[in-house]
């Protein structure tokens, strides 16, 4: 039994696959992105008081290797830039989710029976069933409607969207950590623990959560990073309630740049799409003029930052023991 | 192996302990049971009979339905659960599946390293270079960083058998340590138990292997359906000395072994009432009775108690061992 | 003379290392295993020596998919040949169509009843499976009757009330018998038994290993029993295998086993002395475990723990010497009897 169970096991196990390098890849890079962003400063943000101002929708240069946005702002810089927006209120949220859900799945899955765990397992029921997401809309939007200034608040803002976003993440998270510390509390080795003279406290603490469901949080924290990328660009693209511009983020540099999209489109088609040099030709001038890597970049950026941590989280979820 | 000398202390006194699990039958039933310093006790039984869930008993891991157990003279029932917690020190059990009291998601060193931490505070700061040492002596060097899943069966047992010497217990309640485990692996971790403390951790030794049974143990406890049928000294478990008079279960299971000079068909199971409420449990099998002699009326009312037979042996029998009042 | 209904040439089973190792590890080296049409077979060996890999891989269990092997194994169940898919049920194999082993030509009884029995079928019901595939498209009352007389061969009593009960309610001797059923349902030619009594009592033990000869007598199965038990596999075997470390380091008919005779491997000598002491309550020999086995695989398994280049003696020393360099070539001592020792081939 046990050879056999080997290689079924740990074969599976402990191999970074190219899942798991594409994760880790992707995280050094945002990590890396968020800390030169710190050093980074897009401004002139709206562009009008820089000497040398740059031509609006510009192609790519030395100088900027992406080129500028329609306000003649350079675009790698506000890329870089707009990790701030989504960094450390991502974290936020993940930390929200966790701390609340973790305890309170811990404790309504180990002391199952008992009346705390099924007020707090109610709990959770509860919230669950609401409309999680429009209430997330419509809080901010009652914030952002009672201060005077949403701009100076936009900082405050962000990290109540991800405090949001992470509150409304605590069902799925708590329900799955209380499943599955119910499930391991019925395992031998618990009660074996506790004959080994092991508090309650340290099997939960311990033997529980730490060996056996760090990795499932991580998993969901993962997934609920990559889902606050999602919410946080696509309000700003939207506009009100995300990031106000001049202030960059991925998705008000989409929005910013969402004509030259059509612009692009007709630059291509007017070229000689038949030949393979033709069509080239086309979208050598979509970039040059049309404003094409506005478009691509920050569309990429979103797309890649999110498998990358769903990766992540595909990472986790193989190491997890079931 | 010693005869112990009764001036050696108790370490663990249990009286008229029982157990019924919710909607089953009872698991133990009425067990009276001391185990002295340093005393290798040997339960054997069928499968099924309560062994398990009587070691859980006695180390309070399940609380008894009734009946007391009293470990170092404390009562197990009257202690604090942090009381209880701190004597677990000084009470250990080692599972009947090794695989499943391991933790999954800790490494072998991880397990040893907490109970050094835990069970010998005072070794704390050394606990690094202890749970090496250990890992020497129990031969699992290199597999400080291994899963359980991991090692083989004989590599997890020795883990949970070293995980239960490492805070060196006073009683030790071994629930099959070698099932499973070959000839070579079977003899050291006997070895490894036995030497434990320098001989001085009191063993209730539970297994299906009559001749490890004897090899080890001082005294045999012979368990039937929730109840001690036969208690003999370990020298009486042989196949092959059809002197010694025994409970007819046992007769039974010393005929089954390979060496065994006659066998004992047992008749196939008879019918009968309730055999919990009154009467010899093993009264759907014996075949030492039958429902027309005579003794069966007895059988089939009262509960034998455990009768001397010889020093140190005791039997609960009707026929076997009858009580002076009875054969009077 | 010989009427093998199993065999392999030179069977490599590999796994990947769990230290994390690059290089897969053999967990069974190069196996030339016949089992006799008819007879009883045990293979015997430390825990962990890779019996059960070796028996799953033979038999092509699915869930045991080693990383790599090599060699052939072939099964006679009638007296043709067919290949044995070494790597899980496969469609074709080295280019053939596989001309298929009839379904349920070989039966297993594993180490736990419950890694047999589904918990949440009726006793009945999983019998009745079995009996399908060796029979399909019989009518319910046929199956049924079937069902009954397996459970009937298997000795338990009231089988009508047995075939209503989950494995739960069973206590682990009928648990294993039905086991036993369940295999003998598909009427294997082959019936191999992974450690069936362990954790059984002595007397259940005894019934089954009785029941499993009884059954191999009556109906002319090969059995092939893989056991710790010493005493069981004196009891019952026609024909032996030993194990260590993968390699199978010998085997022979009983009589060279259980009858003084030219010599026996080292490993086999310490397995019966050492199982011998149990049963008769002495102290076993100590063993020789301060030494590491190697990784490299070169040299004789055995090397770090034999008795036998440690005593102190020039010759000795100097053949252990060869112990750890050179793989030890085959020794026979008679026609059927193999041994593989430096040491046994050359006595001193
Ligand atoms: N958790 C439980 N819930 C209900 N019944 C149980 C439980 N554990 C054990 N039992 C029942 O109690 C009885 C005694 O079980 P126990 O495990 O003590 O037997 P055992 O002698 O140790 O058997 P084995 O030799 O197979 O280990 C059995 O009938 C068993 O089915
Ligand atoms: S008391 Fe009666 S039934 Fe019980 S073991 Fe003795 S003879 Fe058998
Ligand atoms: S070959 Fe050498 S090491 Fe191996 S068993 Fe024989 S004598 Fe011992
Ligand atoms: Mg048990």
């Amino acid at each position: 039994m046990t050879l056999s169970s080997l290689w079924t096991q740990r074969h599976r196990q402990d191999q970074m696959g190219p899942v798991s390098v594409f994760g880790f890849g992707v995280l050094i890079g945002l990590v890396g992105l968020r800390i030169a962003a710190m050093f980074v400063d897009s401004s002139p943000r709206l562009g009008l008081q820089d000497e040398q101002l740059l031509p609006a929708m510009a192609g790519p240069s030395w100088d900027h290797l992406l080129g500028t946005d329609q306000l003649g702002r350079d675009l790698l810089l506000r890329m870089v830039d707009a990790v701030e927006a989504f960094f450390l209120p991502g974290l936020f949220a993940c930390l929200v989710a966790a701390l609340i859900a973790v305890p309170t799945g811990a404790i309504a899955g180990y002391w199952e029976g008992s009346k705390g765990a099924a007020v707090l397992r109610g709990l959770l029921t509860m919230i669950s069933a609401w409309p999680r997401l429009v209430l997330v809309v419509v809080v901010v939007a009652i914030f952002t409607g009672s201060v005077r200034d949403p701009a100076a608040w936009a900082e405050v803002r962000l990290y109540l969207l991800g405090g949001l976003v992470g509150l409304s993440y605590i069902p799925q998270l708590g329900g799955a950590v209380s499943e599955r510390v119910q499930h391991f509390r019925r395992e031998q080795f618990v009660e074996a623990a506790r004959a080994h003279g092991l508090s309650d406290r340290r099997i939960l603490l311990w033997h529980i959560l730490w060996a056996n469901c760090r990795h499932l949080v991580l998993r969901h924290t993962c997934t609920l990073f990559g889902a606050f990328i999602l919410v946080e660009t696509s309000l700003s693209y939207l506009g009100d309630y995300g990031v106000p511009p001049p202030r960059p983020s991925w998705g008000n540099i989409l929005a910013g740049v969402r004509h030259s999209v059509v612009h692009s489109r007709s630059l291509m088609a007017s070229s000689d799409s038949w030949s393979p040099a033709g069509l080239w030709g086309g979208v050598e001038q979509a970039i040059q003029h049309g404003g094409l890597l506005g478009v691509l970049a920050p569309t990429i950026a979103i797309a890649v930052s999110i498998a990358g941590v769903l990766a992540l989280a595909e990472h986790y979820a193989r190491r997890d023991r079931p | 192996m010693s005869a112990q000398n009764a001036s050696s202390s108790l370490v663990l006194q249990a009286k008229g302990l029982s157990h019924r699990f919710p909607g089953g039958v009872a698991a133990v039933n009425g067990v009276d049971l001391e185990i002295r310093e340093g005393e290798v006790v040997g339960l054997v039984g069928e499968s099924g009979s309560g062994k398990t869930t009587l070691g859980k008993l006695l180390l309070h891991i399940i609380p008894p339905d009734t009946g007391r157990v009293a470990f170092e003279g404390q009562d197990l029932a009257e202690l604090s659960p942090r009381e209880r917690r701190r004597t677990r020190s000084r009470m250990q059990m080692i599972y009947q599946t090794a695989a499943a009291s391991l933790n999954p998601g800790l490494t072998v060193g991880q397990h040893l390293e907490e109970t050094v931490r835990l069970h010998r505070p005072e070794d704390a700061h050394r606990a690094d270079a202890l749970v090496d040492e250990t890992l020497t002596a129990f031969r699992l060097n290199g597999k400080r960083a291994l899963h359980p899943s991991q090692l083989s069966g004989g590599e997890q047992r020795r883990v949970v058998v070293a995980r239960s010497l490492l805070p060196r217990p006073s009683l030790l309640v071994a629930d099959e340590p070698t099932a499973g485990l070959d000839a070579s692996v079977k003899a050291d971790v006997i070895d490894l138990l036995r030497n434990a403390r320098g001989g001085r951790t009191a063993f209730l030794f539970i297994s299906h292997e009559l001749d490890v049974v004897r090899y080890v143990a001082d005294r045999v406890l012979v368990m039937y359906r929730g109840r001690i049928v036969e208690c003999m000294p370990a020298a009486a478990l042989d196949p092959r000395d059809t002197e010694v008079d025994h409970h007819p279960y046992t007769e039974r299971l010393l005929s089954a072994a390979f060496k065994a000079t006659r066998r004992v068909e047992s008749p196939m199971i008879r019918p009968t009432e309730d055999l919990f409420k009154a009467g010899c449990s093993y009264r759907a099998a014996c075949h030492r009775t039958e429902p027309d002699d005579p003794s069966w009326s007895r059988c089939s009312q009262h509960t034998p108690d455990l009768i001397p037979l010889r020093a140190g042996h005791r039997v609960s029998c009707h026929v076997v061992a009858p009580s002076p009042t009875e054969a009077s | 003379m010989s009427d093998p209904i199993l065999f392999t040439r030179d069977l490599w089973v590999r796994v990947h290392d769990p230290n994390g190792g690059g290089s897969p590890i053999a967990v069974v080296r190069g196996a030339n295993i016949e089992l006799q049409r008819g007879a009883t077979t045990c293979l015997v060996g430390e825990s962990g020596s890779g019996k059960t890999v070796l028996m799953r891989a033979l038999l092509g269990i699915s869930g045991a998919r080693p990383g790599v092997t090599a060699g052939t194994a072939w099964a006679r169940p009638d007296g043709s040949e067919f290949p044995v898919p070494l790597v899980g049920p496969r469609k074709r194999w080295r280019g053939r169509a596989l001309p298929s082993l009839r379904p349920g030509w070989a039966g297993y009884v594993f180490q736990h009843p419950s890694h047999s029995l589904d918990p949440l079928l009726r006793v009945g019901d999983q019998v009745g499976a079995s009996v399908t595939i060796a029979h399909s498209g019989l009518t319910p009352a046929a199956v049924k009757r079937r069902v009954l007389h397996w459970l009937e061969t298997v000795h338990l009593p009231n089988p009508e009330a047995v075939a209503q009960l989950f494995p739960h309610e069973l206590s682990g001797g009928m648990a294993q018998r039905v086991a036993i059923a369940i295999a003998l349902a598909t009427e294997p030619d082959l019936l191999v038994a992974d450690e069936p009594t362990t954790g059984l009592d002595w007397s259940v033990r005894r019934d089954i290993v009785d029941l499993l000869g009884e059954l191999c007598r009556a109906r002319g199965m090969s059995l092939l029993l893989i056991s710790h038990d010493f005493q069981v596999v004196e009891h019952i075997a026609d024909q032996l295998y030993v194990m260590f470390r993968g390699e199978l380091v010998e085997d022979g008919p009983r009589r060279a086993f259980f009858e003084p005779g030219p010599g026996s491997h080292p490993y086999t000598r310490e397995l019966q002395a050492r199982s011998r002491a149990l049963e008769e309550g002495s102290s076993p020999p100590r063993l020789h475990l301060a030494e590491q086995p190697t990784s490299s695989g070169a040299g004789c398994v055995y090397a770090h723990r034999c008795p036998w280049i440690r005593e102190p003696s020039p010759e000795r020393s100097a053949l252990g010497e060869r112990c750890r360099s050179v793989r030890p070539p085959d020794f026979r001592p008679s026609s059927d009897h193999r041994v593989r020792c430096i040491a046994v081939g050359e006595p001193t």
